[in-house]
């Protein structure tokens, strides 16, 4: 019986005989309402009761399993990466809302992160947002000579960005009518983003 | 025998390792809030919670204070020394289950079938800087489910001293030991990204001094 | 219960965690094999994205008119290899040339994935032909094909997101198209087919329809057949047919819990007429709901009493039949046995139409009945095996 405790409950998440710490771990669970439950999973979740007594609730466990289990990722690329559309989309609608208001801008979007894979995500992802919302967007990405990026990457976080963001306007990478969205990191111990917008040269730090 | 999993948030990885610098020259003010009614968080716990969250950031070169819980606002300087971070925590309570014909069931069999309670938790996490700005936040879920039986007990008992490896064991005290882990390791990880983040928003110039007194002079 | 928060402020804090020892050889082999898993679950979920995107082009085109659009990039999520990216570019390729109506034509320029060395008064760079589309133009390689199209896959937790844009192959390279798609906990369950695009309310529709399709309550007819083991005596029991018939429903909406009762009748001619009233409880055990795509596998317990009248019904007598309650028999006389027994056994069940399953019973009131063996004894003496056919109606 007690074997078979798991069998009777149906598939429960919680650590047990059946399922280890690391399998619990490695689920993404919300408690939902019955009725949106029943909504998603018709054939598992039946439709709440037409009567329930007053002040009663009944919620639904819903887990599903991670893609990538936890641990195949350096870390901080797993909280980046998980939680990447969320921040994409929270960091373009603050980025859009810093940008001069009735300009028509083209945006132009790059990412400053330690691995060039998610750094890549990350650009597509705010790239991608933008160009949902409905501003004009470029795939470009500005570059710098050489001898400018040797400069500004031995410089620290609070000059290499304002003064990469100059140099561009300067060199005529980026012209009135252009922004700049720059994602980065400050900080190696850190596991979240930030976000500045240069535009006509100026920086500034918004997340 | 009580099974921890946690839910949301909990179980995410962290990049920060303990040192004792972290936070060195931050000041780091802790509001616990208790619920309202005492159930489940009575004050002398919140407060004992924040004395330990007060141990984990001191232990790290923060100066810490502790306010008493209360809610909301902007928080007061404290000894004329404005806070750089204020760490507000609060409890809610998201599911409880405890059905009574289990337990029947568990005296009719002598508890070899087990009864259970099952309560989920959220732990809200929320950082500001000094003038109430919202630096970072998150909701910590767990679900926790306390058996009651001495079969469920015995079989799982066997099972970690037999069987399983240590980090996979459910029995003697894993659960809080597995949670309080945890929830550190999330508070601490949330603090330092707060911490950055208003660095970041100053533009990286330092923080403002203390507020002078009347009159002049440095305090 | 106090909260275990309460705990959290009584434990020590941690201590900075040890190092973690490096994985041997079977865990290594065990992570593969996960990894070989999801790596297919991924490319089941890519492929319904691609699905879903390509059928969003079929409702709104991304272009007025047909387009040729050069596929420049498919990136997987961090972590995984290239072999997924093929497959990927593959069924897009299918997807997109079975529906015209997308106005996307894709278009073949190997110029414009390949590495190109642009030359010029200020520098020279080297990048792919779809970063330098003025390098391309140069060389005279954009013949035909003015937008390219990356499509980037990402594992977000629990969900797969998808990022497609088309992006101008001009000196500013525009974001013309973008749209993000992902499987996430918010979307409903789904019944699509590749070949027959549908957007997702439908395709939701279609499996809600088909899991209303199966009925809670259903009425078995059951052809079971008991055979039953040979006792000390020469004489045995001959197999029973019965035809069972009776209600059965489902506890739960996944209908991982049935159960029924039903009534059997077996007759065999001068030698048994035979009655029986069964409860059956039946567990779901390969899933936790059931399929509408494979068999579903249910354990089964039932309690049964039967009544046996006829010769046969002297077999199952705890002694031994004399020759004068074989003539009794024989004038009319029948011999009579009612006995309870207990069944476990395994079922498999299809759409919950037809059944087939195989059990053992347990007749604890016959244990010294000589003429009843056993088949096999675990805690309690099994003297009778069958299988047995169900049609639910």
């Amino acid at each position: 019986m007690l074997l078979a405790l798991p069998l009777l409950a149906g598939y429960d998440p919680l650590p047990h005989l059946f399922t280890s710490k690391d399998d619990a771990r490695n689920m993404d669970c919300r408690r939902i309402s019955q009725a949106e439950a029943n909504a998603l999973y018709p054939g598992r979740i039946p439709e709440p009761a037409g009567r329930t007594m007053a002040g009663s609730t009944r919620d639904v466990l819903v887990c599903r399993r991670r893609f990538v289990r936890l641990g195949e990722r350096p870390a901080r690329d797993e909280v980046i990466l998980t939680s990447l559309r969320e921040t994409a989309s929270d960091i373009v609608q603050a980025a859009v809302a810093q940008a001069p208001a009735g300009e028509k801008l083209t945006w132009h979007v790059d990412a400053f992160y330690p691995s060039i894979e998610v750094s890549a995500k990350i650009a597509v992802a705010a790239r991608t947002e933008l160009a949902e919302r409905g501003h004009r967007v470029s795939d470009r990405v500005p570059l710098l000579a050489a001898g400018d990026i040797a400069v500004l990457a031995r410089l620290p976080a609070a000059e290499s960005y304002a003064g990469a963001c100059t140099r561009y306007f300067a060199e005529g990478v980026l012209k009135d009518g252009d922004a700049f969205l720059g994602i980065m990191i400050v900080d190696s111990r850190e596991t979240q983003l930030h976000a500045g917008v240069c535009v006509r040269g100026e920086w500034s730090w918004f997340r | 025998m009580t099974v921890y999993q946690p839910l949301t948030s909990l179980q995410k990885p962290t990049a920060l390792e303990r040192s004792t610098t972290t936070f060195a020259g931050q000041r780091i003010l802790l509001r616990c809030i208790a619920d309202k009614n005492g159930e489940y968080m009575t004050p002398a716990d919140s407060q004992r919670l924040c004395t330990r969250l007060g141990s984990l950031f001191s232990g790290q070169g923060a100066q810490v204070d502790i306010a008493p819980s209360r809610g909301g606002g902007a928080p007061e300087p404290t000894g004329g020394l404005r806070p750089d971070l204020v760490i507000e925590l609060t409890t809610r309570r998201t599911h409880e289950e405890n059905p009574p014909f289990m337990w029947a069931v568990c005296v009719l069999t002598c508890s070899i079938v087990p009864a259970y309670r099952e309560v989920s938790i959220a732990q809200d996490v929320s950082i500001r800087d000094a003038d109430g700005f919202e630096l970072a936040s998150d909701s910590l879920q767990a679900r926790f489910v306390e058996y009651v039986g001495a079969g469920i007990w015995a079989v799982n008992r066997s099972l970690d001293l037999v069987v399983r490896e240590e980090k996979d064991h459910l029995t003697n005290g894993a659960a809080e030991r597995d949670f309080s882990r945890d929830f550190y390791r999330q508070v601490n990880q949330l603090a330092f990204n707060a911490r950055v983040r208003a660095n970041v928003l100053r533009s990286f110039e330092p923080p403002p001094g203390p507020p002078k007194k009347p009159g002049g002079g440095n305090p | 219960m106090r909260s275990l928060l309460a705990f959290a402020a009584f434990v020590m804090l941690p201590a900075a965690a040890a190092a973690q020892a490096a994985p041997t050889d079977q865990q290594r082999a065990q992570l593969e094999s996960l990894r070989a898993e999801v790596a297919a679950q991924i490319q089941l979920q890519a492929y319904d994205l691609v699905d879903e995107l390509v059928y969003g082009w079929t409702q709104q085109p991304p272009f007025g008119l047909d387009t040729p659009v050069v596929l420049a990039g498919v990136s997987v999520p961090v972590g995984f290899g290239s072999g997924m990216q093929a497959l990927i570019e593959s069924h897009f390729a299918s997807v997109v040339i079975s529906n015209p109506r997308s106005r996307v034509i894709l278009s073949h320029c190997p110029q414009c994935t390949a590495l190109v060395i642009h030359s010029g008064a200020k520098a020279t760079i080297v990048a792919r032909g779809v970063d330098q589309p003025e390098a391309l133009a140069a060389a005279g390689a954009l013949a035909g094909s003015r937008h390219a199209l990356f499509l980037d896959f990402e594992a977000e937790g629990a969900s797969l997101v998808l990022r497609a844009r088309i992006t101008g192959l001009e000196p500013s390279l525009p974001i013309v198209h973008a749209k993000t798609l992902s499987t996430s906990t918010a979307s409903p369950a789904l019944l699509r087919t590749g070949d027959r695009l549908k957007s997702s309310a439908e395709a939701h529709q279609e499996y809600v329809d088909a899991i209303n399709g199966l009925s809670s309550f259903v009425a078995p007819m059951r052809i079971a057949v008991r055979s039953y083991a040979q006792g000390d005596e020469p004489l045995s029991v001959p197999p029973f047919i019965w035809v069972q018939a009776g209600f059965e429903g489902a506890f739960t909406q996944a209908r991982s819990w049935t159960g029924g009762i039903s009534v059997g009748y077996s007759y065999a001619p001068e030698l048994h007429n035979a009655f029986l009233i069964q409860g059956r409880i039946a567990r779901l055990v390969s899933g936790t709901a059931t399929s509408l795509t494979r068999p579903d596998l249910y354990i089964f317990f039932a309690a049964s009493a039967i009544d046996v009248r006829g010769v046969d019904a002297a077999m199952f007598r705890e002694d031994v039949p004399t020759p004068e309650d074989i003539i009794a028999a024989a004038e009319g006389d029948d011999p009579h046995q009612a006995f309870g027994a207990f069944q476990i056994g395994l079922e498999t069940r299809v759409k919950n139409r037809i059944a087939v399953g195989v059990f053992l019973e347990t007749m604890p009131t016959k244990n010294d009945a000589p003429s009843l063996g056993s088949y096999v004894t675990f805690g309690a003496e099994f003297q009778t095996a069958g299988a047995e056919v169900t049609f639910c109606f």
